[in-house]
């Protein structure tokens, strides 16, 4: 069922991770997508396997839900590595019917394999570990410099905030009229493409009604009680930086630089 | 039986941060043409537990079994059951998608594999039964008000012909006349076609003017299972899990602790006035 997506869902616990401030953990993702394309080795991807592995242990979050939220992936993952696999030009390894494969080929599908796997296993963590709103408040916070240049932040992260808010919501309410349509006897799972393709319109056009009325609703809402954005705003929970907070981005800041050294070292050797 | 219950447990999302036990161990069984209605507070398990009922969850534990069919047997067709068992949901009409009443009626009957000429007189028939007017047909259910649009999805459940009818809060946001007309209907679609007819519900009011036998749940599990007597007569117990009896049956029990000679176990306003009324008349008021 639609629950059981796991990728970009909030995993509460209490857990060291979870207690960090939403705008750290931000620039660490940020950082870490940019290490994840630095990482040109083996190594380098053991490395990153282990800080996962601590990760996971420090937030307090199951594997299990980990590896959940990255099988929607896998169709898009095998599509790179083939892709990868056939259009690399190099040394031949064998012939695949008509297509050569090459050494370089293998390499890089691999490479862009473990690639994309650490960059959604990796920044999935700040979604699973930081709660909608505190990430949007987050983002907010980063952003207001680039208020100056006449961003408007407020507005960007508060369409943001509305956006997470409403997905689980709209799930719920997908998963309610997938039930009340196969109570009628609906079928989603058989026939071919056009057959499924057309079974999507009983729950489509409910869907859609339900996310305009609520749309309406929530601005009759905002409106109604005097709702606006802007400078002025106070919030409930204000950020703040704590020592815990330097620590961290310290640690993953050295963390960074060692696996990017150990890399290039690497290099260095394999290129006697 | 054509229904039984057997130790149904559900857990939702297992063996995560989120996991929550919505019914446990809860047993029951039900006969043709009876009128059951399904009490409890919100959040007791009554939405879950009738979600089994016809396949859409599949039990943690226990197992449900319609007509001699266990749901829990891979080789039954799930399809076929929900035809057997219609489900209306809480607002149902949430559902409705198609361009015409008609449609829309016709969308459960057509997936069953009717003929077109058994379809047509099943819609007009299921229109009929709940009371929707023929030039409403050819109308869009969106134009349709609350009400109107309720019955139509009610429609759309009955034009299967379901041999258990379970409507989940059939009544809730509607208008005392909406309400009303909408729960005769139902009784009488229950005397006419002689379904069985489960209904959940958390008025008091509704269940007793219809139902003749009531199931009581607290916190996912089944905690009563009797005549509509005997349920009610438990009045403290039904207080202490949040539910009550009738209001009327309030007035009534007040009245005879006051000393008014009237018959315990009435439930409805009109059996209360026509008892008082014979009461008076026999003299026992003095003015």
């Amino acid at each position: 069922m639609l629950k059981d997506i796991t990728l970009g869902q909030y995993y509460p616990s209490e857990s060291i991770i979870h207690k960090l401030d939403s705008r750290i953990k931000i620039i660490i993702t940020l950082l870490y997508m940019v290490l994840v394309f630095l990482i040109k080795g083996f190594v380098g991807f053991a490395l990153l396997g282990i800080f996962i592995v601590v990760l996971l242990k420090l937030s307090k979050i199951p594997a299990k839900f980990l590896l959940k939220g990255l099988k929607p992936l896998l169709f898009f993952i095998i599509f790179t590595v083939i892709i990868n696999m056939f259009l690399t030009g190099g040394t031949r390894a064998f012939t695949f019917i008509i297509w050569d494969v090459t050494y370089e080929g293998i390499f890089t599908a691999i490479f862009m394999a473990l690639r994309l796997i650490f960059l959604v296993a990796g920044s999935s963590f700040l979604t699973y570990t930081t709660s909608p709103i505190m990430l949007t408040d987050g983002m907010e916070s980063l952003l207001k410099p680039f208020g100056k240049i006449g961003l408007p932040y407020h507005e960007l992260s508060m369409m943001m905030s509305i956006a997470l808010r409403f997905i689980p919501t709209l799930i719920e309410e997908t998963d309610k009229i997938m039930m009340a349509q196969k109570a009628r006897g609906a079928d989603f799972e058989d026939g071919n493409i056009i057959q499924k393709g057309k079974a999507l319109i009983p729950i489509l056009v409910p869907l859609f009604i339900s996310a305009f009325r609520r749309a309406d609703d929530l601005a009759t809402a905002m409106e109604a009680r005097c709702y606006s954005g802007g400078s002025n705003r106070t919030k409930l929970k204000e950020l703040h930086l704590g020592k815990k907070d330097f620590i961290a981005l310290t640690i993953f800041v050295v963390f960074s630089v060692f696996v990017v050294l150990i890399g290039i070292l690497n290099l260095e050797i394999r290129g006697f | 039986m054509f229904l039984e219950v057997e130790n149904l447990s559900y857990t939702y999302m297992p063996e995560t941060a989120f996991a929550k036990t919505a019914i446990s161990d809860v047993s029951f069984c039900a006969e043709k043409g009876e009128f059951i209605g399904l009490i409890g507070h919100s959040g007791s398990g009554k939405s879950t537990l009738i979600q089994h009922l016809n396949g859409l969850l599949k039990p943690t534990g226990g197992s449900v079994v319609i007509d001699g069919e266990n749901l829990n047997d891979k080789n039954v067709k799930l399809k076929n059951i929900r035809f057997k068992v219609g489900l209306v949901f809480q607002y149902p009409e949430a559902q409705l998608f198609e361009e015409t009443v008609y449609k829309d009626i016709a969308f459960g009957p057509s997936n069953m594999g009717l003929s077109k000429e058994e379809t047509d007189f099943r819609v007009h028939e299921a229109a009929a039964l709940v009371g929707i007017k023929e030039e409403l047909l050819s109308k869009s259910p969106f134009e349709l008000s609350g009400g109107q649009k309720r019955r139509v999805a009610i429609a759309g459940v009955v034009a299967m012909k379901p041999e258990i009818l379970i409507l989940d809060e059939p009544t809730a946001g509607l208008d005392p006349r909406g309400r009303n007309s909408i729960l005769k209907r139902i009784g009488e679609l229950h005397k006419t076609t002689g379904m069985t007819v489960i209904l959940v519900s958390h008025s008091m009011e509704d269940i007793a003017n219809n139902v003749n036998r009531i199931l009581v749940m607290n916190k996912g599990k089944l905690v009563m299972d009797g005549s509509r007597e005997e349920i009610f007569s438990h009045v403290d117990y039904l207080n202490e899990i949040g539910l009550d009896v009738p209001q009327v049956t309030t007035v009534v029990n007040k009245l005879i602790k006051r000393g008014v000679k009237i018959p315990e176990n009435i439930f409805t306003v009109e059996k209360a006035c026509e008892e008082i009324k014979k009461y008076v008349e026999s003299g026992g008021i003095k003015c």
